[in-house]
């Protein structure tokens, strides 16, 4: 399998706080990876270093094979917040990530590529719906559907689905996996919550706190779609949750629940 | 909770209170008006029409500028103001973009250019207009456009400081082109800080306007209003105010309104 992503000597600083320092990571292509870790420990930074919205302070990174700059055209990027625009219908901002990724077409063109990525979504229905008129689950399926039009070979997701309610939440985790499995895209994953990151991913990287070191490279090999009552899956999650010690701050962030 | 009559019986009082309230703040609202002209009526009776017009001339009066023989005075003003403020707009937006684009310059627009132009009163660029320009159009527009500037500057400069980072960086994501960025995510963000300009500058307009035209031009409103003042025509000057009075609360209430409410709704507070 080959590299999609290679962090080799990673440094970020924010100020004086060091929040990563010599960070060695690959990350496969075709992969679902995840990125786990408690608030603070830079995995969404790693994401905005791949995208090319934030620059290390040392280290090389290359993304499919080139440095961000040259490859931020090939990543489709999702937020925590949908971050649609209000001024236009759902499929009018799906429409507009295709515009601003300069994809060439009339208007009639990029809308039905925007009405596919919908459809590939199941969210066709909602196209004319103004923006603010979408529940969050909805919102969100949208910013999902706007980075899939463009068409990208790297999917970056940063803990998008946390934000929404545990029945939401649940069903775009399916919805994620399915579609992965359908296209093969790679999907780098962020996430604060253990069993999300189990559910989803085939790969899961564990960071701690700060300062930051990967705790742990977990091949996920549960079949999906996950039964999170499964034996395999306690004993992953247990694991996990083992390497943050018992009683700390980070155990109760990533498993949602008090120890 | 549930209802109990006395609670319901104390939402009746609430409401009734209320619709009393409605009322009487409508009854104030005509009659206090309509008690000020009844005044003005009585008074002018017993005043010479110099000092006090009455009502019934002062409205024939309103009534010749507005849609009678001298109609083209105060539409003449009405067109310079409006070119006034899309070219303050134009130049506002051009010095907004280059403090933002080139920081070299943001010290010199922002702690120089506008103070400047901020500081500098509507009669001293009205007497220099007639110095450089003559009795024309252009010395009226030159004034009108120097003053509505930092109007549009400030507004604009505003909306820049609060454009969304989420979306500008959900905009970066896609694309590396500060064009692109500018006119698909920008400039839709900035429509209700340059309408909020352009309503400010409309009203404004309308003051400097007299003043420019009262002392550099051969047509507008200022105009009027000098000739009326030579001939103590005080009817005119009464006028001339109303007609400046009901043009501004016509397009407030006809244009900028309905405009503020679009651009609300487009806008939202910001990112989804």
């Amino acid at each position: 399998m080959t590299t999609a992503v290679e962090f080799h000597q990673i440094r970020v600083q924010y100020g004086q706080s060091v929040i990563l320092d010599g960070l060695d990571l690959t990350i496969r292509d075709g992969d679902f990876t995840c990125l786990l870790g408690p608030s603070g420990c830079g995995k969404s930074t790693l994401l905005r270093i791949i995208g090319e919205l934030l620059e290390p302070a040392g280290g090389d990174v290359a993304v499919l094979g080139t440095p961000p700059e040259q490859a931020w055209h090939k990543l489709g990027y999702v937020f925590q917040a949908p971050r649609l625009v209000p001024w236009r219908d759902a499929i009018g901002n799906i429409v507009l990530g295709l515009q601003l990724r300069g994809l060439p077409g009339s208007r009639r063109e990029l809308r039905t590529r925007a009405m596919e990525a919908m459809e590939a979504i199941g969210i066709a229905h909602l196209a004319d719906r103004p923006a603010h008129q979408l529940s969050g689950g909805e919102q969100q399926r949208v910013a999902i559907a706007r980075a899939l039009a463009v068409r990208p070979r790297v999917l970056l997701m940063d803990e998008p689905l946390s934000a929404l309610d545990v029945q939401t939440r649940r069903r775009l985790r399916e919805d994620l996996v399915t579609l992965w499995r359908e296209t093969g895209l790679t999907i780098v994953f962020v996430t604060h919550d253990v069993d999300e990151a189990l559910v989803v991913g085939n790969r899961v990287i564990v960071f701690s706190p700060k300062p930051t070191v990967v705790l742990a490279d977990l091949d996920v090999d549960l079949p999906k779609p996950v039964d999170t009552a499964s034996a395999r899956f306690a004993e992953l999650h247990d694991r996990i949750v083992t390497l943050f010690g018992s009683g700390t701050d980070a155990v109760e962030e990533l498993t949602g629940r008090a120890s | 909770m549930t209802a109990t009559p006395e609670t319901a019986d104390l939402a009746g009082v609430r409401a009734t209170v209320r619709k009393r309230r409605s009322r009487g703040s409508l009854l104030l609202a005509f009659a206090v008006p309509m008690g000020l002209l009844v005044l003005w009526w009585w008074t002018s009776r017993s005043a010479r029409p110099v000092d006090l017009p009455a009502p019934g001339l002062v409205l024939q009066r309103t009534w010749d500028l507005l849609f009678g023989i001298e109609a083209d005075q105060s539409w003449t003003s009405f067109a310079r103001i409006i070119v006034a403020v899309v070219a303050a707009l134009l130049i506002g937006a051009v010095l907004v973009a280059l403090a933002r684009v080139l920081p070299v310059t943001e010290s010199l627009v922002g702690s120089i250019v506008l103070p400047f132009l901020n500081s500098v009163p509507a009669l001293g660029w009205a007497i220099l207009g007639v110095v450089w320009f003559g009795v024309s159009n252009t010395s009226v527009i030159f004034v009108l456009t120097l003053i509505l500037i930092p109007f549009c500057m400030v507004n604009l400069w505003e909306g820049l400081r609060a454009l969304d980072p989420g979306l500008q960086e959900m905009g970066r994501s896609f694309t590396r082109s500060s064009a692109k960025l500018l006119v698909r995510v920008q400039s839709p963000m900035l429509i209700p800080y340059a309408l909020a300009a352009v309503r400010l500058s409309f009203s404004v307009g309308w003051k400097v306007a007299l003043i420019a035209e009262f002392f550099g031009a051969e047509a507008g409103l200022g105009l009027v209003m000098n000739r009326a003042r030579q001939s103590f025509d005080t009817a005119t000057v009464f006028a001339t105010v109303i007609v400046v009075l009901i043009v501004v609360t016509v397009a407030e209430r006809a244009i900028f309104d309905p405009l503020a409410r679009i651009a609300a709704r487009r806008a939202g507070t910001g990112a989804i």
